[in-house]
């Protein structure tokens, strides 16, 4: 109705303000009580004062600036008075003890060690002991004043009539001790605080609180502080968490709370260069200065932090290599030897800072070992890698100088290169270990094998050799076959010169080997290219194998599968065959040609030897491998070394997390028959590679292939369903579908390769703990099943992120303007 | 098993030489032998390990990588608290044996006193 006196409207009524349920109140502590107040100024007014009487021992602990202690001897017991003060007080009571020990008895000083032992036995609660201590102390001496305060103070009740001195000491300990007024204005803040949230008016009272509790309850600040400081952790706005880690005291290694404030920037898009700083602060100005930790937990620390950062970034490095594999990632390309780089320098400043860090060793090995994806695949650049590789082994071995597993590689890498005198110190090492296994007690063979094909380098030194090759001949391992010995003693009679020698000793080692033409010449080659014989005398070798290996479909099965076998031989020797670039990949196609025929001449061969060296991956014909093991499947259940050959092929390839189809069934097969197994070496090499794949052992035997279309729950009911012969009515017509041919076993090698690897890709894709994925990396990969006729799960689609990468499980950023204002401060 | 750190299980100096620190496990070790103070000796052997073992002593420092770290309730803390008064500052410690005649404080009432 309208305001008839002055023309206007009448305003609407107003309704109350609700009354916001969210906001949490502010800690009521506007009253503070009398007694708290009366405490404060008493504390803040307390001063430490000498009497004209004091004794100068208790002065000069007093006042340790001020004055000079009359003896000069007295100030490092003074020194070491007022430390064991200050290890009583922060709780450290043994550091108390032994920095007392040294005073003497007879020092003026020593009353403070009673003081001490008793104080210690006081704050326990040991009130016995305590007095024992502090009976005997003087008390005219500031020692036993305080004593008594303190005694005084635990038996305080209040009076009426006019305090002593002693009474407002005690009172004051009392007070203090007992009382507490902090902790029930702590208690009364916290009771109306919700958990969940810091706020401005929270963090103002801890503020306040915090400005007059911290000196007389420093342990009560650090607690409520620190849980402010976790809750604060979720607050939309970071100053709040940085204002507290400014205040909060951290542990004495990180007063700051740097390693807190690093793990809360992780959670930012762009808090990089704020880890950076605050990591900086810390490893640079706080871990130093801590006078709490020894040098090499300050070291390790140091190191722990590096090799943290190191890791993580080489997990996103492996992350990114997942897609490189396929192919999908030139743009990757560039990223990838930056975060390479990255890792490289973590793990190098891990073991600059504690050389001792073998994870950290380990770990770089492992980055370097698997070389940048982008590496293109030559000589050169193998041998650039091993040099890095042996660069990082030297640097372990010297580390941690009992450590087994670098030397064992150096003096592998260094025999194979002809390095021996580099070689020689690591094998000295290794034998003064005794160790058991069938490499470790060959050593000496192998040093004098090697010795051989080295001295053979120059014709002089050839009488040398053939005496060192004796020396190996009667050391030869009981575990490996003699056929080659008598092929390099025949190449180094030839070396010597002495043709007719060597065509003498030529028949006689192939007469040994028997009808295998492509088995001797592949020894011979080998012979002669180990002993360095110079070209002239290599050609002719070289050019029969290859006329040889041209007509790779005219070699007897047999000689091929004891060809293979040779070559695995020379890679337990660890002498690598020097055709492996070129024959080798033919061999190895050859063979599994071999195998793939039906009813071929292998199918009841014992293939283990030549299948172990097939797994070993070191040419180029890597997909020519994975074939040809993947035809030796039926043998997996009946043959260790097969298993074992399947299981090697698989146990570095960890760029997936589930297990290869029948690598658990071998897995599981070895489990079974390792003990079982008599040849010396086998039984050492199937009991090490049990324990690099023992991760499968976590797998349940359901796992081996991925699951069956989604319209059937359980693999089995596919079979059962085709099996189903009691009803005849039923359409027998097998269905044509992608999977079911793979059951029935009916994929060309092609198919089953391009299944294998759209399997792989969505398996990476569905892996929680990463992603999310580039949505062009998702489409790409529906494309790829669509081609293949396979299901593509709807679920992965989900996965896409955006283009550009976020830290793992990371916030948008968040206040990034504050921050770097407030970073300026 | 306990979270104190390692020098402290022991009661030696965090700056121990190790010598140090095997004397005094070996001494605790023969108070808390394994068979009678099962609990207390597994304590004892892993406070040892990781004071010896920079790297394991270093991981405990840092804290693990997993789970964030969860806020404690209100109550907790402040019953925690309560059990253990605070230890005096050395300062105040020092100032309580002010000689019994010093002026000390204004003719007011002294904490505890109404």
């Amino acid at each position: 109705m309208a305001n008839k006196k002055k023309g206007r409207r009448k305003p609407p009524p107003r309704r109350k303000k609700p009354r916001s349920p969210g906001r949490p109140d502010a800690p009521k502590t506007a009253v503070r009580s009398d007694a708290a107040e009366a405490l404060l100024r008493r504390l803040r007014t307390l001063r430490v004062l000498c009497g004209p009487d004091e004794h100068p021992a208790d002065v000069a602990v007093c006042h340790p600036d001020a004055t000079q202690p009359p003896d000069p001897a007295w100030a490092e017991d003074v020194d070491r008075v007022r430390e064991a003060l200050q290890a009583v007080a922060q709780g450290e009571d043994e550091r108390s003890r032994q920095l007392l020990q040294a005073l003497p008895r007879k020092s003026p000083l020593s009353p403070w060690r009673l003081l001490i032992a008793g104080l210690s036995d006081w704050y326990r609660g040991e009130q016995e002991r305590a007095a024992a201590a502090w009976d005997r102390l003087d008390p005219q001496r500031r020692p036993g004043r305080i004593a008594a305060a303190l005694r005084a103070g635990e038996a305080f009740q209040r009076r009426s009539e006019r305090a002593t001195s002693l009474d407002r000491r005690a009172a004051l300990v009392h007070a203090l001790r007992s009382e507490r007024p902090a902790l029930a204005e702590a208690e009364q803040a916290t009771r109306q605080a919700r958990l969940e949230d810091v706020s401005a008016d929270q963090l103002q009272w801890f503020r306040q609180w915090q400005a007059s509790w911290s000196s007389s309850e420093p342990e009560l600040v650090k607690a409520i502080g620190r849980n402010l400081l976790v809750i604060a952790r979720d607050h939309p706005d970071n100053r709040m968490v940085e204002q507290l880690a400014s205040r909060v005291p951290g542990p004495a290694h990180d007063p700051a709370n740097c390693l807190r404030l690093m793990k809360y920037y992780e959670l930012f898009v762009d808090g990089e260069e704020r880890i950076a700083a605050v990591k900086q602060r810390y490893l640079q100005q706080d871990l130093p200065a801590c006078r709490t930790l020894s040098a090499p937990v300050k070291a390790a620390v140091a190191s722990k932090l590096h090799y943290r950062e190191a890791r993580e970034v080489a997990g996103e490095l492996q992350r990114r290599r997942n897609f490189m594999r396929f192919g999908m990632g030139r743009r990757f390309a560039q990223a990838e030897q930056e975060l390479r780089r990255q890792a490289e320098r973590g793990f190098r400043a891990a073991i600059e800072a504690y050389p001792a860090h073998r994870q950290a060793h380990q770990d770089r090995l492992r980055l370097l070992e698997q070389g940048p994806l982008s590496d293109p695949s030559t000589k050169a650049a193998e041998q650039a890698q091993q040099a890095r590789v042996a660069e990082a082994m030297e640097q372990w071995a010297s580390s941690l100088p009992e450590d087994i597993a670098p030397r064992r590689w150096l003096v592998h890498h260094y025999l194979e290169n002809d390095r021996l005198d580099e070689a020689t110190p690591h094998v000295e090492m290794l034998q003064r270990q005794r160790l058991t296994d069938p490499w470790g007690r060959a050593l000496g063979w192998r040093l004098a094998l090697f010795g051989a094909m080295s001295l053979a380098r120059r014709k002089r030194a050839v009488g040398q050799a053939e005496a060192k090759l004796e020396e190996a001949s009667q050391r030869w391992p009981a575990w490996l076959g003699r056929e080659w010995l008598p092929f390099l003693q025949a190449a180094l009679a030839w070396r010597a010169g002495e043709d007719e020698r060597f065509a003498a000793l030529r028949a006689e080692a192939e007469a040994a080997v028997g009808d295998f033409p492509l088995l001797r010449q592949v020894m011979l080659y080998a012979a002669a290219r180990r002993l360095h014989l110079p070209n002239p005398q290599v050609k002719p070798l070289r050019d029969a194998l290859s006329r040889m290996l041209a007509k790779s479909d005219g070699l007897a099965p047999h000689d091929l599968l004891k060809t293979g076998a040779f070559l695995w031989d020379l890679e337990r020797i660890g002498a690598l065959y020097p055709g492996y670039r070129t024959h080798a990949g033919t061999i190895c196609e050859a063979l599994g040609d071999e195998l793939a025929a039906p009813e071929g001449a292998l199918s009841a061969e014992s293939l283990g030897p030549a299948a172990l060296w097939l797994a070993g991956r070191r040419f180029g014909a890597e997909s020519g491998s994975t074939r040809v093991l993947s035809l030796l499947i039926a043998q997996v259940e009946s043959d260790p070394l097969v298993a074992a050959a399947y299981l090697r092929e698989h146990a570095e390839c960890r760029h997936q997390t589930k297990p290869y189809r029948h690598e658990l069934q071998a897995f599981r097969m070895l489990q079974q028959r390792a003990d079982a197994i008599e040849d010396p070496f086998y039984h050492h090499y199937i009991a090490e590679l049990l324990e690099k794949t023992k991760w499968l052992d976590e797998y349940s035997d359901e796992a081996p292939r991925r699951p069956s279309p989604s319209w059937l729950d359980d693999p089995a009911d596919l079979e059962a369903w085709f099996e189903d012969e009691e009803n005849p009515d039923e359409d027998d017509t097998p269905c044509d579908c992608i999977n079911c041919r793979r059951d029935r076993g009916e994929l060309s090698d092609k198919e089953a390769e391009a299944i294998e690897e759209v399997e792989l890709l969505e398996e990476a894709l569905a892996d929680e703990e990463f992603g999310p994925h580039p949505p062009e990396v998702i489409e790409m990969v529906r494309q790829m099943a669509a081609a293949l006729g396979m299901d593509f799960d709807p679920d992965l689609a989900d996965k896409a992120g955006p283009a550009s990468s976020r830290r793992r499980g990371s916030r948008p950023a968040r206040n990034s303007q504050n921050a770097r204002s407030s970073s300026r401060k | 098993m306990s979270h104190d750190p390692p020098h402290q299980v022991l009661g030696i100096d965090p700056l121990a030489s190790p010598a140090e620190a095997r004397r005094r496990y070996l001494e605790l070790v023969r108070q808390f032998p394994p068979d009678r103070a099962a609990a207390r000796f597994r304590e004892i052997h892993a406070a040892y390990q990781a004071f010896t073992d920079p790297l394991l002593q270093a991981e405990t420092l840092l804290g693990g990588e997993g789970e964030p770290e969860a806020a404690r309730p209100w109550k907790e803390i402040i019953a925690e608290a309560a059990e253990t008064p605070p230890r005096l500052d050395v300062d105040l410690l020092l100032a309580l044996g002010n000689p019994w005649h010093e002026p000390e404080e204004p003719e007011e009432n002294a904490p505890g006193e109404r």
